[in-house]
């Protein structure tokens, strides 16, 4: 297994809104949660003249066609596995990803029986998945309308393949903490 | 006084004989030497104030009642005489944001070169600890139990998975969050994972042990 995980990416991405500023963020890990590549991007404040006269349209826009294209664009080390956790984000990061897309989530449901199996939900397209021995399943929830059994358990065994080597969740606990200090890095220059 | 109460008992007698005689109404005369009555108007002088100030006032005795309003406009002017009204065109100031980033050098094992960010931006330092923030692990010991061996005389008290042992630069423990922190050395090449057990040993002297270990 372990040779096989060798350059094998992960990408995760994190767009956030809040404040009436908005930032984003791709980490792409290799399978032992190490950065391959990292982007973020300029915080975006629009007015309060543009958020009057756009409204909602306008969060859609800024995160979806300025911060998610211009990040997934920029990303150089391609990844097998696109993870964002905001259901907002996951249709349009599947339209600009060549790869496959998950919306993962923790649950405090009991371990299902062993490693890799995998029970649908009644959400479409969601799944839970054993990704480990010895943690609680995740939930994963594929793009569209109509996620296929079988797009669901090439994404379940990409996911059980790196649970073996890092925890599948935590890069976006870094990438946060790596945005605040950005943040606060920018604001005190 | 017995004089002044027989000239009344002779009034009193007087009184009844003239009522008998004379009719029945009692007449009283009124003296004016007893005191005028003082009589007092209800009239109040009042002063009386213009609610216009002096110079509205002014106004509407110069000019009359016209000042009352004010009318404005006059002949509309002919389409040629009347000026343009320009739209303004209200764009989007957002613009597609900068991306800033790094990737890692690819070195095949080899001591990696300096590393430079792809693009250079104002935050320099965000970036350098960005690239170096440690992994969390949070105790799976929960999930664990009956999964791990454990010795007697000991007591599991966390356990950390995955761990790639042999890429481990550092670790520290949170104590305050129960969480592993986990500093890899991003050049290795290992890939294989573990599990970090914290035990208490129960023997004299006891204390705390860490101690790899697999997953049964």
């Amino acid at each position: 297994m372990a040779s096989q995980a060798a350059g094998k990416n992960i990408g995760y991405v994190l767009v956030e809104g809040t404040e009436g500023t908005f930032r984003g963020a791709v980490l792409v890990t290799d399978f032992r949660g190490i950065p391959a590549d990292f982007r973020y991007t300029d915080p975006i404040t629009p007015s309060k003249i543009e958020k009057i006269l756009y409204g909602n349209a306008l969060d859609v826009y800024i995160k979806e066609e300025l911060i998610l294209e211009s990040l997934v664009g920029a990303v150089e080390v391609p990844p097998v596995l696109w993870i964002c956790r905001d259901g907002d984000i996951l249709d349009p990061l599947a339209k600009l990803a060549k790869s496959k897309t998950i919306l993962l989530a923790p649950t405090a449901r009991a371990p299902l029986d062993a490693t890799g199996d995998m029970e649908k939900q009644n959400d479409p397209g969601s799944y839970i998945v054993q990704a480990d021995g010895v943690s609680a399943p995740l939930r994963f929830t594929l793009p569209g309308e109509k996620g296929r059994e079988e797009d669901a358990r090439s994404a379940a065994s990409i996911l059980v393949e790196a649970a073996a080597t890092m925890d599948l969740l935590e890069p976006f606990s870094r990438m946060g903490k790596a945005m605040n200090a950005l943040g606060e890095e920018k604001s005190g220059s | 006084m017995p004089w002044a109460r027989k000239r009344v008992d002779l009034d009193r007698l007087r009184e009844n004989i003239a009522r008998l005689f004379l009719g029945k109404v009692s007449v009283r005369s009124w003296h004016p030497e007893r005191g005028g009555v003082e009589t007092r108007s209800l009239k109040r002088k009042t002063d009386a104030h213009a609610l216009r100030p002096p110079r509205r006032v002014l106004g509407t005795v110069l000019y009359g009642a016209a000042m009352e309003s004010m009318v404005s406009g006059g002949v509309l002017p002919l389409p040629e005489m009347a000026e343009r009204a320009r739209p303004e065109k209200i764009t989007l100031s957002v613009r597609p944001p900068s991306v800033y980033g790094w990737r890692r050098e690819e070195t095949g094992g080899r001591t990696p070169g300096k590393m430079e960010p792809l693009k250079t931006g104002p935050a320099r330092k965000g970036l350098r600890l960005a690239a170096g923030l440690p992994q969390e692990r949070e105790n799976r010991l929960p999930h664990a139990r009956g999964k791990i061996r454990s010795r007697e005389g000991e007591i599991p008290l966390a356990f950390y998975y995955p761990v790639i042992q042999d890429g481990v630069a550092k670790s520290i423990l949170n104590k305050e969050k129960g969480t592993l922190l986990v500093w890899y050395n991003s050049y290795s090449r290992a890939f294989s994972s573990r599990g970090l057990l914290l035990v208490r040993l129960l023997r004299q002297g006891g204390g705390l042990e860490w101690r790899w270990t697999e997953i049964q």
